[in-house]
């Protein structure tokens, strides 16, 4: 039910500490940039588009690996399922910084798992995986757990097979809260920081990413510090935003069908 | 009953805590973190008054959080480019240690041996260049490259893996054996404990790294911090860096470096201690006291007819410059006075205290 516009007005005003202490940070930042431009530099340059890279590499291996991950979440039944789901979640809840010496532990080179993926940028890719994957395989997860489950019993009686009753029914079905769970995973890989920093390091075009470059910038060059964040806020904020209004007028289209 | 004794509890624990009135704020380099623990402790026995909190991290990290307003009361950096912009009073400006490089390896690797062999290895971690210990780095790294090549050089930097933040975590990622190598301080390598080993840097490719103390004009407490200034070239605090491997500038004294228009001498401490000795007295910040001291007059005479207006430079061992007329010392009388370790603290009678100086290491003239 949408609320009525006399209600509206009271509720948009008990809402306005809250936007508001969202809001302002982000104007400092633009105003800083504007006041004391600089040209990015062309370390900074690297840092952007490893980041692009690095986190468009994770938002890959978290669609392809946990779309089948949250199928099983959602439709299988199983004891250990409650056990899979919390583990699911635990990456949200364990801070970063802790989340990158597990990672070091576990695949550095005298880890469980030895492996000479440490300070590489496959390291930063695992890192944003770790931490960002969980986003998207939540919002998958309750995506197929409301999905509508007539319309693929309907198709397999009709004789379709599993990957096209998945791909055609399911996935373009519930293709809205994928895509907007895929969003909201890419942008967490994209600001992550401490799992990088303790299992990737820094290291300019390899591992230095956008958030470790700022991090280091605000102590030694505090203006391209300030840019770069606005970069970063920009691309991340007209991302979500384009991505909002598509699926805003994917559901408005469905409701008006 | 049960639950208003609590409540009684909680009221004294509150007033416990909040009875320390101010707190004095000290900003201190990673690298200080186990002496600047112990010179703190010391401090706060001679404030009890005051909450004596300390900020430890990377000294352009802090110099970063000052620079955008963090209530620091003084500073003690691990180098001097993270100073710049900062609020700080340029005359309480102190080198108050020394510190120098050494290459570390996990306990059991036996690839490096010495600093020529940083080229054999695979992963190699330094600091990055805006913390004080990775422009050391750069700076041993440029001297090293005169003995051993531009070839050298060129290989090391392709072995560097990554540019750590802080050189604690440089250390860190060497006892998880992740790196082959890392380049610190000498002084944090004990604070690893069993599971890395040193390789020492030679003298003549190693750096100095000065340690700078500073006190801010922002600060509520400008006269504990002056105190703490003071402070920190005490016989305790000093002997607590020394302790943690430091170098002081204090601690051996000894010989002054004597330049006279180019001529250049040593004065041992015998050599001092065999001037004329003589009793005065000077008025230190309005109080008259009585001094025995070595009379540096003596000595600088026979320059004096030379040139009517010479000056003279002195430097202290904590970096501090004073320029004086020859004639203040000649006319007005300079004494030298033992202080602790063997040093001198050279004392004008006809001048404010402020002309003083503590540890003197070299006098120019010129």
């Amino acid at each position: 039910m949408n609320l009525r516009r006399g209600r509206l007005y009271g509720w948009l005003a008990a809402s306005l500490p809250l936007a508001g202490f969202l809001a302002i940070p982000l104007l400092a930042l633009a105003l800083s940039s504007y006041r004391n431009r600089v040209p990015i530099s062309a370390d900074f340059l690297q840092a952007i588009f490893l980041s692009f890279k690095t986190s468009l590499l994770s938002l890959a291996v978290t669609v392809i690996c946990g779309t089948p991950l949250a199928l099983v979440l959602a439709r299988g039944r199983f004891r250990t399922r409650p056990l899979l789901s919390a583990l699911v979640d635990l990456p949200i809840a364990l801070p970063p910084a802790a989340a990158g010496i597990a990672l070091l532990l576990a695949f550095g080179r005298n880890g469980l798992v030895s492996t000479s993926l440490g300070f590489t940028t496959g390291a930063v890719v695992a890192a944003q995986t770790f931490v960002s994957c969980p986003f998207f395989i939540r919002a998958a997860t309750s995506a197929f757990e409301s999905a509508d489950q007539h319309a693929e019993e309907s198709a397999e009686l009709d004789g379709a097979g599993p990957l096209t009753v998945f791909f055609r029914i399911l996935v373009s079905q519930t293709s809205p809260q994928l895509i907007s769970g895929a969003v909201t995973s890419w942008a967490r890989a994209l600001g992550e920081f401490g799992a990088t920093i303790l299992f990737a390091g820094n290291l300019v075009g390899k591992t230095q990413t956008m958030p470790l470059a700022i991090y280091l910038g605000f102590e030694s060059d505090f203006d391209q510090a300030v840019m770069l964040s606005v970069v970063l806020l920009g691309i991340a904020f007209f991302t979500i935003l384009a991505v909002r209004l598509l699926t805003f007028q994917g559901r408005a289209s469905k409701i008006g069908e | 009953m049960q639950g208003r004794r609590w409540f009684a509890a909680a009221g004294l624990f509150v007033s416990l805590c909040t009875a320390k009135g101010q707190t004095f704020n000290i900003y201190a380099a990673a690298s200080l973190k186990e002496s600047i623990k112990e010179i703190s402790k010391d401090f706060e026995k001679r404030y009890p008054n005051f909450h004596v909190a300390v900020t430890l991290g990377g000294s352009q990290q802090l110099a970063a959080q000052i620079r955008q307003g963090a209530p620091a009361d003084v500073l003690l950096s691990a180098g001097m480019e993270q100073l710049k912009g900062l609020p700080y009073d340029p005359a309480s400006l102190r080198i108050f240690a020394y510190n120098t490089l050494a290459i570390v390896v996990p306990a059991q690797s036996t690839e490096v041996q010495s600093l020529q062999d940083l080229a054999k290895t695979h992963l190699l971690i330094v600091a990055d260049k805006a913390v004080p210990v990775g422009s050391y780095t750069l700076q041993m790294l440029s001297k090293a490259e005169r003995k051993l090549g531009q070839s050298w050089r060129a290989r090391v930097e392709s072995r560097i893996i990554s540019r750590e933040h802080d050189v604690r975590s440089v250390l860190a990622k060497v006892a998880l054996g992740e790196a082959d190598a890392g380049i610190v301080y000498t002084t944090d390598v004990s604070t690893a404990g069993q599971r890395v080993r040193m390789i020492s840097i030679p003298d003549d490719q190693n750096i100095e790294a000065a340690y700078p103390a500073v006190r801010f004009t922002t600060s509520p407490n400008a006269d504990l911090a002056k105190d703490f200034m003071r402070f920190l070239f005490e016989k305790q605090a000093q002997k607590a860096l020394v302790n943690h491997g430091f170098s002081s500038p204090i601690i051996p004294g000894g010989s002054i470096q004597l330049s006279d228009h180019g001529k250049s001498s040593l004065l041992t401490a015998r050599r001092i201690r065999s001037l004329p000795i003589k009793n005065f007295t000077a008025n230190e910040h309005g109080i008259v006291r009585s001094f025995r001291g070595y009379d540096l007059g003596f000595l600088l005479t026979g320059t004096e007819k030379r040139f009517r207006k010479t000056m003279v430079e002195i430097s202290a061992g904590d970096g501090y410059k004073q320029f004086l007329e020859l004639q203040d010392i000649v006319k007005g009388g300079g004494y030298l006075v033992d202080s602790a370790h063997d040093n001198f603290q050279l004392i004008l009678p006809s001048k404010p205290p402020k002309f003083w100086v503590h540890w003197v290491r070299e006098i120019v003239i010129r």
